[in-house]
């Protein structure tokens, strides 16, 4: 009975020590690891990387705006969504001057991100000066689970300055339904 | 206790871990479009409902996607081209939570700190602010920076948070308290009000009582001291799941039985430790078989059964720890065991092939290990590792792990792959597909160490991806150059055609006759169409005139050409006037004229010796080239470095275990011989000494195969 006590309580030891054993190894490797780049944790500097690289995205960002969508004729299209009670957005396509310009389907984490107060860049293009057509077509599940499709128009007049419009899609409490329509911005 | 604070912080750690992500999102949605109100104080300021400012939005849409990178690039464009209007100063406020989102979060502490205590301050709700330094206390705490937690957690007001939000506050105190004794302070388990605890469903304070005691046991109190703690605890989680009525399936009756089992655990462990077998078993008997902690529990249960002479029971628990396919350091030590009670129930003949079994299983075991390890490389590493990763099609699925939809399919690891199931904090979502790597998966050092290296290679492949983006646009350039060229040698042509210089000239002279009749008062020079016509009239009829004969006609015709004269001249004084402003009107278009002709050609004469525009072009996409070359280089180092780390890591882990397995091993083969010594002297009746018993050993074990046989001669054991 002694030697069974002996050895049983000897696994327990041995896993107490391995435990001890990898605590020590642990702040021992910490130690090691000192060696290898004592400067600074690989943290800290990943950290530093990824703000530099923040930086080196918005100098690119900027820089492939002014090569690509010069200010003069700069025109962008965003969409928003209010709490989208009364339309599931399925998908979305955009015309400019009868030209299909863009087209989007909508996945459920995009839906939520604008339902929040998110607002999609639809399109980034180029316009020159003078009137111009921009009709958006919308489709989704409307009120009563219904397919809906719904479209609008907007006549505009491109300056010499960027240009934004927003298509924004609400809730109508008035008659519970949606509503569509195109918003520029000054 | 075999697993005291370490393991148990794993597990606390591991439950908090989950709300990791929640507590950033919470950040961010006190911060954001459409949270909590954020008002001065002084001066009441209107929740915009909507996106006030487009970049903010598209920010926004990013982040709610996950896309943390993303929405950080577009607030900082916002920044560049003149800040956000209409929000305010809650995208600084967003900014800081991004940060946190994206894993940075020293500059999220900067940047909070400057927000939340600095001139924004007034611009901040109270609620708000108290909420804000209560998460960012908590981030630091789950990072494990505790003078950063205990400074934020301690600007926390209790009464307001208690006021806003009970279950904040209970977690406050929690992570107050984890922190005291985290600094060797005891917590007066009697500061613990239970019976409020148990009406708030506070399971915080269960937590804090049972880590109490763990300290207790460690500073070397007394088992009764202990074990009270570890009961009252017991006892407060059975209250809150009665008064509360919680549902066994839900997530909080899950978190409670987690929680009662590694309670009932350490107790058992504790009652193991201090010889009282039979109260050990108790507890360990609380413990169901679908526990997370049953392995430790069934061996525990063994061990206290054998020691009460209950081999057959310990059997059963270990022949069932046995049956077990999943590797954990329970289930290593069980061929062992299992020999160990053969030999109790069996008799010495079976008991020498059960230790034979189990030190050969160890022999193998050895020389797995001695393999992975010699064949151990970055890319077997990874194999050695599974993580959910999105659904193909679903591009937008990278970033938080709020919306578990997405991650459905799991494949080896592949690091830097954006779509790769991660924390809030970037960690991996990996599963351990080799046993070796199990131990080393739980630990939070190998899990940063690997969070590292998957941010590294994501850099990486951004870098690599935005170096072809500028080589485009180099081309891009190089060709809008050549263009440019063309075009420009057109216009010149064009320009050269136009002959700008003699339609000045001519200009000029005009300019010239006008100034000098006008100064000389020239009637004839201002004379309109009609006038010139009459003159020439005159002209021809003086002409004629002349050549009549001289008679009374001629008299009379000259009498009244005169009067035709005078009256022309007349005529011509008074239209000069007229006439004078009409020319002068027209030189002045014609001016205006030439001075729009001139300016134009001025422009396009500058714009054709005008580089700058492309230059600065030029400039920039060079600029962005080297400071990707940079990055490139930088990262490759730390790439290097994070790479050795885990490595490093990783090979510490296989010298752990093989001198955990070598123990094992030795001691199998020391019983092996011991038993065979004893089956040799029962049939010879003659002792061999021990030294002249071959046993296999591996040669990495040797020296501890030494000390097992001087531990043996000190133990007094036989041979």
């Amino acid at each position: 009975m002694k030697a069974t006590t002996f050895y049983l309580t000897q696994i327990a030891l041995f896993l107490k020590a391995s435990l001890i054993v990898f605590a020590l190894s642990s702040s021992h490797g910490f130690a090691e690891e000192a060696k290898i780049d004592d400067s600074q944790p690989v943290a800290l500097s990943v950290e530093e990387l990824k703000k530099k690289v923040i930086e080196l995205n918005r100098d690119l960002f900027i820089l492939e705006e002014d090569l690509l969508f010069p200010a003069n004729t700069q025109f962008a299209v965003f969409l928003s969504l209010d709490t989208g009670q009364f339309l599931k957005l399925d998908n979305v396509k955009l015309k400019v001057n009868n030209d299909v310009v863009a087209s989007h389907l909508y996945t459920e984490r995009q839906l939520k991100a604008l339902a929040r107060g998110g607002m999609q860049r639809l399109y980034m293009g180029n316009l020159k000066t003078g009137a111009h057509e921009v009709t958006v077509f919308v489709e989704g599940i409307g009120p009563d689970q219904r397919a809906y499709k719904k479209a609008a128009t907007l006549m505009l007049e491109k300056g010499t300055d960027l240009k934004a419009i927003e298509i924004r899609i609400q809730d109508r409490s008035s008659d519970y339904q949606p509503d569509l329509s195109i918003v520029e911005w000054e | 206790v075999l697993d005291s604070l370490p393991r148990q912080y794993l597990q606390v750690c591991s439950f908090s871990r989950a709300l990791v992500a929640f507590c950033v999102w919470s950040i961010c949605s006190i911060l954001a479009l459409g949270a909590a109100t954020l008002r001065a104080e002084d001066e009441p300021y209107e929740r915009p409902t909507r996106a006030n400012d487009l970049l903010y939005g598209e920010s926004l849409f990013e982040y709610y996607q996950g896309r943390s990178f993303e929405a950080l690039t577009i607030l900082n464009v916002a920044k560049e081209q003149g800040g956000i209007e209409g929000h305010g100063d809650h995208p600084l406020l967003v900014e800081g939570g991004l940060m946190l989102a994206y894993g940075m979060t020293r500059e999220a502490q900067a940047h909070f700190e400057k927000l939340l205590s600095g001139e924004l301050k007034a611009h901040v709700s109270s609620e708000a602010r108290n909420q804000a330094w209560f998460y960012l206390g908590k981030v630091f705490y789950l990072e494990e920076d505790f003078a950063a937690a205990e400074q934020a957690l301690g600007t926390v007001d209790s009464e307001q948070l208690l006021k806003d939000d009970e279950s904040l506050y209970l977690e406050w105190r929690y992570l107050l308290a984890q922190l005291a004794l985290k600094e060797g302070s005891i917590i007066e388990a009697s500061t613990i009000d239970l019976e409020l605890s148990s009406e708030r469903n506070d399971l915080w304070a269960v937590y804090v009582l049972y880590n109490q005691a763990l300290s207790e046991h460690q500073a070397g109190e007394p088992l009764e001291l202990v074990t009270l703690g570890l009961q009252q605890a017991l006892g407060l989680l059975e209250s809150i799941a009665q008064e509360h009525n919680t549902d066994a399936n839900s997530e909080s009756g899950n978190e409670q039985k987690a929680l009662r089992d590694r309670i009932q655990l350490s107790l058992g462990q504790l009652f193991l430790e201090a010889q009282q077998y039979a109260q050990s078993v108790q507890h360990l008997k609380q413990i169901s078989y679908d526990s997370l902690v049953s392995d430790e529990a069934l061996f525990q249960y063994a061990v206290a059964q054998s020691h009460l002479g209950n081999h057959r029971l310990a059997l059963g628990a270990l022949n069932r720890l046995n049956e077990r396919s999943l590797f954990t350091p329970w289930l290593q030590q069980v061929p062992y065991a299992l020999a160990f009670l053969h030999e109790q129930l069996d008799g010495t003949g079976l008991a020498a092939q059960s230790y034979k079994a189990a030190g050969d299983h160890y022999d193998k075991v050895l020389l797995n290990l001695d393999a992975q390890q010699k064949a151990l490389s970055e890319e077997s590493l990874l194999a050695a590792m599974e993580i959910p990763f999105a659904v193909q099609g679903n591009d937008d699925a990278n970033g938080n792990d709020y919306n578990d939809d997405y991650f459905s399919t799991s494949r080896p690891v592949l690091l830097g792959e954006s779509t790769a199931k991660n924390d809030a904090y970037g960690r991996l979502a990996v599963r351990p597909s080799d046993f070796y790597i199990v131990n080393l998966l739980a630990t939070e050092p190998f899990q940063i160490a690997l969070r590292d290296l998957h941010e590294l290679y994501k850099l990486q492949n951004s870098l690599a991806l935005w170096k072809q983006s500028v080589q485009a646009f180099e081309f891009m350039l190089e060709t809008r150059k050549e263009q440019r060229q063309n075009k420009l040698a057109n216009v010149s042509q064009h320009l050269e055609t136009q002959n700008a210089d003699q339609w000045k000239k001519q200009y000029e002279t005009y300019n010239q006759a006008i100034t000098k009749a006008l100064s000389e008062e020239d009637l004839e020079f201002f004379m309109d169409e009609e006038q010139l016509e009459f003159a020439q009239q005159i002209r021809d009829a003086k002409q004629t005139l002349e050549l009549l004969p001289d008679d009374e006609d001629k008299r009379e015709y000259v009498e009244k050409f005169e009067r035709i004269e005078r009256f022309y001249d007349w005529w011509l004084a008074d239209r000069y006037g007229v006439n004078r402003w009409a020319a002068q009107r027209e030189l002045g278009q014609l001016e205006s004229a030439m001075d729009e002709f001139e300016t134009r050609r001025l422009y396009l004469q500058r714009e054709l010796e005008n580089e700058r525009f492309q230059e600065d072009l030029d400039n920039r996409v060079a600029e962005a080239a080297l400071q990707i070359d940079g990055l490139r280089t930088q990262i490759d180092a730390a790439l290097g470095v994070a790479r050795k780390k885990l490595m490093a890591k990783v090979i510490q882990e296989f010298e752990r275990q093989k001198v955990e397995v070598a123990r094992y091993q030795l001691s199998a083969r020391h019983a092996q011989a011991r038993l065979t010594d004893r089956l040799y002297r029962e049939s010879t009746n003659t002792a061999i000494p021990i030294d002249q018993i071959v046993v296999p050993m591996d040669p990495n074990t040797a020296p501890s195969a030494a000390k097992a046989k001087a531990s043996a001669k000190q133990q007094g054991g036989e041979p």
